[in-house]
């Protein structure tokens, strides 16, 4: 018995074709968590004029707190309307494309900002690096929900002033990570060999040690992208983030706030489409640490 | 450690002097700082009369002076919306409730997270742990608001268990200090778990399993005396969050606390009342993140020369 099975031609290296290696790259990937993300997240905000049924920011008064269709109310509107009688659904699908904008925009920022900075820090240390840690503990003792509510007090609330909060709060995180990295590699042969062939300060840091610290701030980004789609929520919910009648989310919970006794709807299903969308933000980035980034783990 | 402490205590007061700075700063991004600090039909007198008050006549750095002299002594300027009342006093009227709101909050989080924890690293890989990480998950994935206004619409409209809204009964505290809660319970859960796998493969907890300490005692009394140290520097962090998060929940909930008398005044665009909770808050939370970093420097000394 031992014999014949030892005798058996080896099957390895030699993939039975290529299409069953793509499906086997595939299957490793989360794949529900990149499903809800393209259902609730990515394709409603990329084809938002298509799909969604109803204008999201006109309604008639005669429709409206209609239930959903599933729930007793007209087939006409799926998730039921709001307190102005506008679908519920559409609002949905547009307002994807706010928390995508401010996301993208806020972190995109942060992660420039924050990189800069940490970069500096890191690789030229002396008062530069004293300057922007004390700047980043300051930054992260003071909780950003403050911040945002002063800055609405002061100028009000609009698209620019989330985003510029975001940036505010979320540069420091990138600048304290980055900082940390680039100090390691600083300290490497192949750094220390490229200095000796001559290479400028700003070569070794964009050649040789910024393509080094990329895992780390691409699983930064895609874990901080779920913080930040929750915190500009609250701050539209409290009425210091986007202004009305846009069709953020957290904005549409807050209107149903008043009609949780009749008209459940209303603030349900946006919160639902948060939560998903967090959600799987949430495993996709733990599934990118654990793949690019595992030292990450214990931030 | 009394060097750690000297120096402890001089960048709290460095962080402090930058709220000071960035609320200064942020009244005067609209331009004039009275847009901000006062309501758009106010009579000229009363234009005056702040701008005395706050020394807008005079060059930045001196209004700066100004505004630090006059939150040194507790004179942050009169309340738009309420009238002749200090901002200050709202506030302090208020912080209690916010106070008593996050106890509760800290409380469940602990009897959730403690046995949560252990248990998922004691059954690593089980069904418990899977349960544990479904938990974090979830708190860490939904809106306090959302969460807030789902219970009430299944606590309070369906079931009639608990009161909406308000203060009054213990009743009143279970849903919020829930919400605020929940978000704790996950981070950590979080930490004890990893904590705790860390002192479950130790020297000590081996030593205790070969001289056949009983499992119960080897979990309790070895691992988790020893894994409870980590999630403590965790606190100062905490008590933020829990501060933070009762701003929404509050609003949810009409908590008469600090949150939600902040979201009023947002609305009500009564900056001298915003400006003196973000400070107020600002201030609570860095001296308790103090006090936490001083209580583990005392009990892990190894952290004082770092």
């Amino acid at each position: 018995m031992s014999k014949a099975v030892a005798t058996q031609p080896l099957q390895t290296g030699k993939p039975r074709s290529v299409s069953r290696l793509w499906w086997r790259k595939l299957r490793e990937l989360p794949l529900v968590s990149i499903i809800i993300l393209l259902i609730v997240l990515v394709i409603p905000a990329l084809l938002a004029e298509v799909i969604a049924p109803h204008n999201p920011f006109e309604g008639s008064l005669g429709k409206r707190l209609q239930a959903p269709a599933f729930f007793g109310g007209p087939s006409e509107h799926l998730l039921g309307t709001d307190h102005q009688g506008r679908d519920i659904l559409s609002r949905i699908i547009y307002g994807s494309r706010i928390s995508i904008a401010v996301a993208a925009a806020g972190i995109l920022i942060a992660g420039i900002l924050g990189t800069l900075l940490g970069l500096m820090a890191g690789y030229f240390r002396g008062w530069i690096d004293a300057l922007v840690m004390r700047l980043v503990d300051i930054t992260l003792s003071i909780p950003a929900i403050l911040v945002a509510l002063v800055v609405a007090a002061a100028i009000g609330a609009r698209f620019s002033s989330v985003v510029f909060i975001i940036a505010l709060v979320l540069w420091a995180v990138y600048a304290r990570q980055i900082r940390g990295e680039t100090l390691k590699w600083s300290q490497s042969d192949f750094v220390a060999r490229a200095r000796v062939a001559g290479a400028s300060h700003f070569r070794i840091l964009t050649r040789h040690i910024l393509p080094n610290v990329t895992n780390t701030l691409i699983v930064l980004a895609t874990l901080q992208v779920g913080f930040v789609i929750v915190f500009e929520a609250s701050l539209s919910f409290l009425g210091v983030g986007i202004p009305r009648p846009n069709p953020a989310w957290g904005l549409m919970i807050a209107d149903g706030r008043k009609y949780v006794m009749s008209a459940w709807w209303i603030s349900f299903f946006p919160g639902l489409a948060i939560m998903l969308t967090v959600l799987s933000l949430n495993m996709l980035g733990d599934w990118l640490r654990d793949r690019l980034d595992p030292k990450l783990r214990q931030v | 450690m009394q060097r750690f402490i000297i120096r402890r205590l001089l960048q709290t007061l460095v962080t402090l002097l930058a709220v000071s700075i960035i609320v200064f700063a942020l009244a005067r991004l609209s331009g004039d700082p009275r847009d901000a600090l006062m309501p758009m039909e106010a009579s000229r007198a009363d234009r005056e009369r702040i701008l005395v008050h706050w020394g807008l006549d005079q060059p930045v750095h001196m209004q700066y002076l100004v505004f630090i002299g006059n939150a040194l002594r507790g004179d942050f300027g009169e309340s738009l919306q309420w009238p002749g009342r200090k901002a200050l006093d709202l506030v302090l009227d208020r912080l209690g409730n916010t106070m008593e709101l996050a106890a509760v909050a800290l409380v469940f989080a602990i009897a959730l997270a403690v046995p949560i924890g252990v248990l998922s690293a004691v059954h690593k890989d089980s069904r418990t742990d899977f349960l544990g990480k479904l938990i974090a998950l979830l708190g860490q994935s939904l809106p306090h608001f959302w969460i807030g206004i789902v219970f009430i619409w299944i606590f309070s409209v369906h079931l009639r268990w608990l009161p909406t809204s308000g203060r009054g009964t213990f009743q009143h505290m279970i849903m919020p200090a829930i919400v605020i809660g929940w978000f704790q319970v996950a981070a950590l859960m979080r930490l004890i778990r990893s904590s705790m796998l860390e002192s479950l493969d130790s020297e000590y907890v081996k030593l205790a399993r070969i001289k056949g300490v009983s499992e119960r005692m080897i979990i309790w009394k070895h691992a988790f005396r020893n894994a409870a140290i980590t999630p403590l520097t965790y606190f100062g962090v905490m008590m933020s969050y829990l501060v933070v998060g009762s701003i929404t929940t509050e609003t949810v909930f009409s908590w008469p606390g600090v949150g939600y008398l902040v979201v009023q005044a947002v609305t009500a665009r009564d900056f001298q009342v915003v400006q003196t909770v973000a400070i107020v808050f600002a201030t609570v939370i860095i001296l308790m993140n103090l006090a936490v970093d001083i209580l583990y420097a005392y009990i892990d000394p190894r952290i004082r020369y770092d």
